[in-house]
């Protein structure tokens, strides 16, 4: 069954350059030398490392446990050697603790125990499964899925929602599992709705990949109803999914929990199927390489930790005129200083653009167009915040009142920026003026 | 003649008005204390608004109020305690005037970058993607400390690091406050000595990060105990120490003050090219004076065949 849902207020039209990859079948990439491992992939604390320097390990083995109840459990990508354990440099650019493994070429597997007959099984005993197969939300958030599977009793889910809309341009990485892995998902779907006890569920997925909603439809069945969203920027956020679907708008600062709704991407589903029935943990996912400069685009199944130089060279290198590389989507993905980092889970795409494709980033004053007021999926004020930002008076007004009212609620998917006249960095302000809060934060103790 | 008219009707509106103000400033009268106005002159009236207080008027408010129970002005100083104390009618505490220093001699050619930094020019926003520098903890150069000094005494120079000016800083510690690497520290006036790095990373790190970055040797604690290191980067906690032991460093980091003034120890090419010369005459000197008291080596083969 196909329906059709409601379009969210806001939102842009971007270029989408899909048509880079969405044909490229994905290809396994062979275990690099060298996998660098970080301890912070996921929300939430950072997992404490278990083996130490010299140590041999396994392909599957789990090398860090959860740090704390908002924590994910790291493994091992392939068989080989610990020969470090410190800080390194991570996606986002700040420094992080990893695990690095010279690995041996053998790849031997130490899987868990795949389980029998899962619906038949407790789904405490899933949701343990999943707590130890170190899955997170593979969309980005790296929320872990654990958490998520676990509801707490005042906020009961009635609704559970499969995110496939994957509205950031240029991606195709979640386009190809639902095409390629369509079966999983419907797998999936069902330990979703044994472990949860949850009748309905929902794939929503945008228009413009008509093969994956008809792929889906036929492989769900009646387990799920495949949602035709709109195509429109950023449809794929999770407030906006839930209210194109369901009608149901979530408070600003609150879950989606709230309003009795849960929502995975689509290669969460399939990772959660991996570990329940082979005993897979999360050690790979499926990464984008795209962008014009890149010789060779395509979506690779790439193991965690490979470092994005030795992804580039097995995607065919840069181009000539490459000049920026981000990592993650262009909207919402964040520029990358160097290619010596690694593929964490939360990694959909590595997107390397040359200089013809980047605008002049000068910017000028506000004109008072109103364009981002339109743009704002949040329906908040991008150009008033923006000022008040730029002039540093962000640090003089009611710093709790400005958080709760409007910065802890903007989830930085850049629309006011995109549609600026004046080219206004808008959303960069706000990172800024967030990160200035942490740190003031920080500070306080 | 109508010209008057007007005349007349302001100038009665003024009487009036006037002495209604005459009136109602009488009989609503605000006691205020003396004290404030005075105290407001013998403070320095930068209004940083340092202590806490907006503003000069409402710093002399909260010492009236509180007759002297708040952190000193840290801008005045001792002579400015000594006024408020006088004031106050209470015993004079000791004030320790204090300078803002950057932390940071990293200057491009010797720090290595990590990439150029396009968008928003500004500190904050550096910050969140690890800044424009190899170094986690170096001065990123784009100038926040300068836009919140109320005397412009920070300045970017073409290095790309800021130095302060120690003759116009007036120790408010604004630029502290705003600079999110925490690489400006406040050191007291007097200190002549400083370690001009703020890397904690551990020493092969910063080794490749930078030329100028403290590696934690701890050579110069060797030289003298005021150096102290803690948590991978060496600080200088006395007031002066004896200027050749600045030379002992083999990262060039440490500056004392007597010999250059820390600007130019970090951007002029002259100051540098002096530095060196008086550093390998420092070595040399290191090395004979290390000669000179090792034992002579006896000359093989001294007292013939066995």
């Amino acid at each position: 069954m196909t329906t059709h849902a409601n379009p969210f207020p806001g939102g842009i039209h971007p270029a989408y350059h899909k048509d880079l990859t969405r044909g490229c079948e994905t290809v396994s990439m062979p275990v690099p030398k060298i996998l660098v491992i970080p301890m912070s992939q996921h929300l939430g604390a950072p997992a404490k490392v278990l083996v130490k320097k010299g140590d041999l390990v396994k392909a599957g083995q789990m090398i860090a446990e959860p740090g704390g109840f908002i924590s994910a459990a790291v493994h091992a990508s392939s068989s080989g050697k610990v020969t470090a354990i410190g800080p390194v440099e991570l996606p986002n650019g700040s420094m992080g603790e990893a695990v690095t493994i010279e690995t041996d070429g053998a790849h031997e597997w130490e899987k868990m125990e795949p389980i029998q007959n899962p619906f038949a099984a407790d789904p405490k005993v899933l949701v343990e499964r999943v707590k130890a197969a170190g899955i997170v939300g593979m969309g980005g958030a790296t929320f872990p899925t654990h958490v998520k599977l676990t509801p707490p009793a005042d906020s009961p889910v009635d609704w559970v929602m499969l995110n496939g809309a994957e509205c950031e341009p240029y991606l195709t990485a979640d386009h190809r599992v639902m095409l390629e892995r369509a079966d999983r998902i419907a797998l999936g779907v069902k330990l979703i709705r044994h472990i949860m006890g949850v009748s309905k569920v929902s794939i929503g997925i945008e228009g413009n990949k008509a093969d994956a909603i008809e792929v889906l439809k036929k492989a769900a069945g009646d387990l799920a109803e495949v949602v035709e969203l709109p195509v429109k920027y950023p449809q794929g956020s999770e407030k906006q999914l839930i209210f194109a679907i369901t009608g149901r708008r979530v408070p600003p600062k609150k879950l989606p929990s709230a309003v009795g709704v849960t929502v995975f991407n689509v290669a969460t589903v399939v990772a959660i199927a991996d570990a329940v029935i082979d005993g897979m943990p999360l050690v790979e996912r499926v990464v984008t390489v795209t962008g014009s400069g890149v010789n060779k685009p395509g979506n690779f199944r790439v193991p965690v930790g490979t470092r994005v130089m030795d992804l580039m060279e097995f995607a065919g290198g840069y181009g000539d005129d490459a000049e920026q590389m981000i990592l993650g989507g262009p909207m919402m993905g964040r520029a990358a200083a160097s290619d010596n980092v690694p593929i964490i889970k939360g990694v959909g795409g590595v997107l390397v653009l040359t200089a013809a494709d980047m605008k002049n980033t000068d910017f000028g004053v506000c004109i008072r167009c109103g364009r981002c007021l339109r743009a704002c999926p949040n329906a908040q004020n991008p150009m008033l915040l923006g000022q008040l930002i730029e002039k540093g008076l962000f640090s003089r007004i009611d710093e709790e009142k400005l958080r709760e009212i409007v910065l802890d609620d903007c989830f930085e998917c850049g629309s006011c920026t995109f549609v600026c006249p004046n080219r206004r960095p808008l959303v960069q302000f706000f990172q800024m003026a967030k990160g200035y809060y942490r740190s003031q934060q920080k500070r306080k103790g | 003649m109508s010209i008057l008219i007007p005349i007349l009707v302001l100038t009665g509106v003024g009487v009036v008005a006037g002495l209604a103000l005459a009136f109602f400033s009488r009989v609503f009268y605000v006691p205020e204390d003396p004290r404030v106005d005075q105290l407001e002159e013998a403070l320095p009236g930068a209004n940083c608004g340092a202590c806490g207080f907006a503003g000069c008027r409402d710093y002399a408010k909260g010492l009236v109020a509180r007759n002297g129970d708040v952190p000193p002005c840290p801008v005045g100083g001792q002579s400015t305690a000594e006024k408020v104390a006088a004031i106050l009618g209470i015993a004079v505490s000791d004030v320790e005037e204090k300078v803002a220093l950057v932390r940071c001699a990293g200057t491009r050619d010797r720090a290595a970058a990590r990439g150029s930094m396009v968008g928003v020019r500004d500190c904050a926003a550096a910050a969140l993607l690890g800044g424009p520098k190899s170094c986690r903890f170096g001065c990123m150069g784009l100038g926040d400390c300068g836009t919140v000094c109320p005397t412009k005494a920070i300045t970017v120079y073409g290095g790309g690091v800021a130095v302060v000016d120690p003759a116009l800083c007036i120790g408010c510690g604004l630029c502290v406050s705003k600079c999110p690497i925490d690489c400006i520290e406040m050191v007291p006036k007097g200190r002549r000595v400083h370690v001009l790095c703020n890397s904690r990373d551990p020493a092969l790190v910063t080794r490749a990060a930078c030329k100028v970055g403290c590696i934690a040797c701890n050579l110069c604690t060797k030289k003298d105990p005021s150096f102290v290191v803690a948590s991978n980067v060496a600080a200088f906690t006395g007031t002066t120490c004896d200027p050749e032991f600045c030379f002992a460093c083999p990262n060039d980091v440490i500056v004392h003050t007597d010999r250059y003034e820390v600007l130019a120890f970090i951007e002029s090419e002259e100051a540098r090219t002096d530095y060196e010369a008086e550093k390998n005459e420092f070595k040399e000197k290191e090395k004979a004076a290390r000669a000179a008291a090792r034992p002579a080596r006896e000359p093989k083969n001294a007292g013939g065949q066995p």
